[in-house]
């Protein structure tokens, strides 16, 4: 029986370098908005929106709206499955690497 | 700019890890603290320090001073508070951007700061510095608690705001022994109780969040005022000879062996003995300054030498320990034609009647 690859078995969504970075800037600030996203990974619009949209399709990550009347923003937070997805993926990076986590 | 990597193109775990724990602190340190944060501050902390000095002389006196500090220092700052907070926000809003978590922990905790340091000054204003001294330790151990709560382990919040309780009421409950008998027990016994509580007992802490205060509470400051209490009631053993008053003690040679008790009545006259020296006035000698007794105070006299035991109006034996309140309550300057340059200093002189 052939022996599948570790590599094979990580998250097809979250192994992908830019996805990743989202989900761990999410994980670790919490909350943020589009511009605090395309800041710190230093993202075009519409690089960082391609990104967001498939995170979002999986369910990874939910929005939410605040001020409806004046200029809402949008506010993107890691969802429960999206964070233990990400908690998954660290751990099975790390196991590929051998590094206990 | 990074652009989507190729699917074909093997992703490499160990920069993936890396990039993972880079975004990780990032998103930690996204912490912007904004200009016109450094602006409000500062120019109301400039402000406040010019005025209220001038304030400070029209009415002098101690308790108005202290209800002006605590009235302008406190609305000034909590409204330049308010105003910092809604601008960030604003600022925050316009371009897009959000306060992240630990951007609102930090504000809470300065905010906290400018709070502690106007009770601080309280505190040293009402009782000097010495005498606080333990309750600036309960103070920045409760602040250091809700730091904690605010980030990690949320019920320590509760327990830092009892601690931060406890130490603004102990200076106008306990005296300095019992502040300190207090220490010895919310910190010898509350801490490691609040260890035990959070990590063996953390779903009773969380599902009866009063009780489980209020038994902290009592654990913790019990056995120090119980302590304090029985010190307290506890009788010194004092020699068993009959007092002489303090004209036959000086009529007759000191003795010099065995004990002796030594009364001296209330509106006896004594020499304070008092010296003054400063940057501005040359180091004086002793002056002694008459002062009355308003009530009766015993000593003991061990070998024709004070041992330290004292009582006043036929109340408690007491040792007497180093620290002894002694308050300067007021400093006062006066120059006018008929009597020249006047300084009146108040001393207040606590020897720890019950």
């Amino acid at each position: 029986m052939a022996k599948s690859s570790p590599m094979l078995a990580l998250d097809k969504v979250l192994h992908q370098p830019i996805r990743t970075q989202i989900a761990a800037y999410l994980a670790s600030r919490g909350e943020a908005t589009f511009t605090d996203l395309k800041n710190a990974l230093a993202l075009t619009d519409g690089n960082l929106d391609a990104h967001m949209k498939k995170l979002v399709q999986t369910g990874y990550i939910v929005s939410r709206k605040e001020g409806e009347t004046v200029r809402p923003q949008t506010f993107y937070a890691l969802s429960s499955e999206g964070k233990s997805a990400f908690d998954s993926y660290v751990k099975a990076l790390s196991s590929i690497l051998g590094i206990a986590s | 700019m990074q652009s989507q990597s190729s699917p074909s193109r093997p992703i490499d775990p160990l920069q993936q890890l890396e990039a993972i724990n880079a975004m990780l602190i990032s998103g930690h340190q996204s912490i912007r603290i904004e200009k016109h944060t450094f602006f409000y501050w500062g120019i109301a902390g400039g402000l406040l320090a010019a005025v209220l000095p001038f304030i400070y002389a029209m009415v002098a006196n101690f308790w108005g001073n202290l209800a002006i500090f605590v009235s302008i220092c406190g609305g000034v700052l909590g409204l330049v508070a308010f105003f910092d907070n809604r601008k960030t926000r604003w600022i925050r809003r316009s371009q897009d951007e959000s306060v992240s978590f630990i951007q609102t922990k930090i504000t809470h905790i300065w905010w906290l700061l400018i709070a502690v340091a106007i009770v601080l000054t309280i505190g040293l204003d009402l009782y000097g510095g010495g005498a606080i001294d333990i309750s600036v330790w309960f103070l920045l151990i409760g602040l250091a608690l809700i730091i904690h709560g605010f980030f990690s382990t949320q019920p320590l919040l509760r327990f830092g705001v009892a601690l931060i309780g406890i130490s603004m009421i102990t200076p106008l409950l306990l005296p300095y022994e019992g502040a300190r008998w207090l220490a010895v027990s919310v910190f010898g016994i509350g801490m490691p109780l609040l260890g035990f509580m959070l990590y063996q007992n953390s779903e009773f802490c969380n599902a009866k969040k009063p009780l489980a205060l209020f038994i902290w509470l009592i654990l913790a400051t019990l056995p120090g005022y119980g302590i304090y209490k029985a010190e307290q009631s506890y009788q010194l053993q004092t020699p068993t000879v009959n007092p002489v008053s303090l004209v036959d003690y000086q009529a007759q040679p000191a003795l010099q062996q065995g004990s002796q008790i030594v009364t001296l009545p209330a509106g006896t006259s004594l020499p304070l003995k008092l010296s003054a020296k400063g940057d501005v006035i040359r180091d004086s000698a002793f002056i002694a300054l008459p002062i009355t007794l308003k009530s009766a105070i015993e000593v003991v006299l061990e070998n024709g030498k004070l041992n330290g035991l004292y009582r006043i109006d036929q109340g408690k034996w007491q040792k007497l320990r180093a620290w002894k309140l002694i308050h300067i309550n007021d400093l006062f300057i006066d120059l006018n034609p008929q009597s020249g340059l006047n300084m009146d200093v108040q001393l207040n002189i606590y020897a720890g009647k019950q």
